[in-house]
């Protein structure tokens, strides 16, 4: 069968040459072959033995309750008393008892499976994303080594006021909490609450604060106060002429 | 329709049986597959309710000659890559919890690189960003310029020149860079003056800090942007000197810093209303 691209594709079943791809073939089917033995045994109860030596001599065991124990029992099949009463046994623990432990590390694993699957999902959506912005072809989205000397410059220097506003926006993220939280703090002194919202949309609302208005038993927040419009006027008009002189 | 299986054990007996006799079918097939593939030798018993005599691969006596030689080994030798159910669950765990890791690492570098095409075409605002994306965005974008830095470096070996201009990536490029922030809503009446009237915010905003909050900003933006901090200190030396803090090279925490700000915030408070109402 002849495929378009190298996805998935069957093999021919028959011992292969290759001697890294066999090592890689024995691992990954030797895990996979583990992996439905164990789920065998958690889904109808049976007890499992599996033995296999690698290309290299070694050997790999699983074994369900345990590797020695099944060997164990496999070799001693003439005690026809011992395995009635051991079959008897198995059937009540299989029917009352499943092992909490192994219950316990499946729903974990089944937990986690499951938190894959939310992120193979949301891969896809960041993939479909990324499609749609590239099928637009701006410049400045291309491998930063297809750039030449302008446009490289040009990005360069528009990242950098992407990170001025960045770093601004970091310092005030930070005063915001605290400010808020102090905020917060002094509501709760008044008591009522009503009185600190009122206070709250006053403090926003700029312009409409009166130099003379009295505050009994209240601080307002310290970081929105020169919103509000209050300006120094000495130190204002200083600075207006100042301002202008650099101008000019 | 394959349904997701839970993996407990099944309630129903006659669903359970009729799961155990298909799955130990396709678990066989998997071990006939190996074995051919990889020319190794390998073995199966399997116990189960349903059955009293135990069901052996390839037969009784090839599991007894690879039995034998099994147990020929060392005990190191046998033990070594033994595992019970429960040891192989808790490694399939750790390998399955790897993997979502790096998943998650992934998705979350796609998003931040997403984030950062968005910025620079003005279709995000960074206003809108939580503190971790804030800091998780900063990194990426010196990481690129980086790259855009060793672009440039590489150009210039090649002694490559291009006349032509780059198309704009903003279309309002001349859009000022305003001091806005969540918890400062300020109103620019004066359309004709706006980067004045930004200027001025700024500095009135500085001027209310007492000197130790000072001192802080001013290192955060001392380390980023050097050309924006010359500017300041010059328009500030040319001001009052009385009413200007002192620059404080010490990083202080914020939390301290605000709890040390509370104890003196009335005396600074008052001080506007006194000069307002001479």
């Amino acid at each position: 069968m002849v495929r378009s691209t190298k996805g998935r594709q069957k093999i021919e079943m028959k011992k292969m040459e290759n001697e890294s791809n066999l090592q890689v073939t024995f691992s990954k089917r030797r895990f996979g072959l583990f992996k439905k033995a164990s789920e065998l045994c958690t889904l109808s109860g049976a007890e499992i033995l599996l033995i296999v030596f690698s290309p290299g001599g070694k050997v790999f065991s699983f074994g369900h309750p345990s590797v020695q124990e099944l060997i164990h029992r496999f070799s001693n099949p003439n005690h026809n008393s011992a395995i009635v009463h051991h079959q008897n046994n198995n059937l009540q623990l299989v029917e009352t008892r499943p092992d909490r432990n192994i219950q316990y590390l499946n729903n974990i694993l089944t937990e986690v499976l499951a938190n894959q699957e939310k992120e193979k999902q949301k891969r896809m959506v960041l993939d479909l994303l990324k499609e749609s912005r590239e099928q637009v072809g701006n410049w400045y989205e291309k491998d930063v080594k297809d750039l030449d000397m302008n446009e490289t410059n040009q990005l360069i220097s528009a990242l950098q006021d992407v990170k001025k506003k960045l770093v601004r926006e970091m310092s005030q993220y930070s005063q915001v909490n605290v400010s808020q939280n102090y905020f917060g703090q002094s509501s709760g002194v008044i008591g009522g609450g009503n009185v600190g919202i009122d206070l709250f949309d006053q403090r926003r609302n700029a312009f409409n604060y009166n130099p003379n208005m009295v505050f009994p038993n209240h601080t307002p927040p310290m970081f929105g106060y020169n919103n509000d419009g209050v300006l120094v006027p000495i130190s204002n008009m200083n600075y207006m002429s100042s301002y202008n002189f650099n101008q000019s | 329709m394959k349904r997701k299986m839970k993996l407990s054990l099944i309630e129903n007996s006659v669903s359970r049986k009729t799961t155990f006799t298909k799955r130990k079918k396709g678990m066989t097939k998997k071990l006939t597959e190996l074995v051919t593939l990889c020319g190794v030798e390998a073995c199966a018993v399997v116990y189960s309710p349903f059955n009293s005599i135990p069901e052996a691969w390839p037969s009784r006596e090839g599991v007894e000659d690879v039995v034998s030689k099994f147990m020929e080994l060392s005990v190191l030798d046998r033990t070594k890559k033994m595992v019970d159910q429960e040891t192989f669950i808790s490694q399939r765990i750790a390998k399955e919890k790897e993997q979502l890791q790096k998943l998650r690492d992934e998705n979350h570098n796609s998003q931040i690189r997403e984030l950062m095409f968005g910025c620079l075409k003005g279709e995000t605002n960074v206003y809108n960003l939580d503190g971790r994306d804030l800091q998780d965005l900063s990194l990426y974008i010196d990481k690129y310029l980086n790259g855009l830095t060793r672009r440039i470096e590489i150009l210039i070996e090649n002694g490559e020149s291009s006349s032509s201009l780059p198309l704009p990536i903003v279309a309002n490029a001349a859009a000022p860079v305003g001091f806005d922030g969540p918890m400062f809503q300020y109103h620019n009446q004066n359309q004709q003056k706006p980067v004045q009237f930004q200027y001025q915010a700024l500095y009135d905003f500085y001027d209310q800090i007492p000197k130790k909050i000072h001192g802080f900003n001013m290192n955060m933006n001392k380390d980023s942007n050097q050309s924006m901090v010359l500017d300041l200190n010059q328009n500030l030396n040319d001001g009052e000197d009385e009413g200007i803090p002192c620059m404080d090279n010490n990083n202080y925490h914020p939390e301290i810093d605000c709890l040390a700000t509370v104890t003196t915030a009335p005396t600074d408070v008052c001080a506007p209303n006194i000069t307002n109402d001479l």
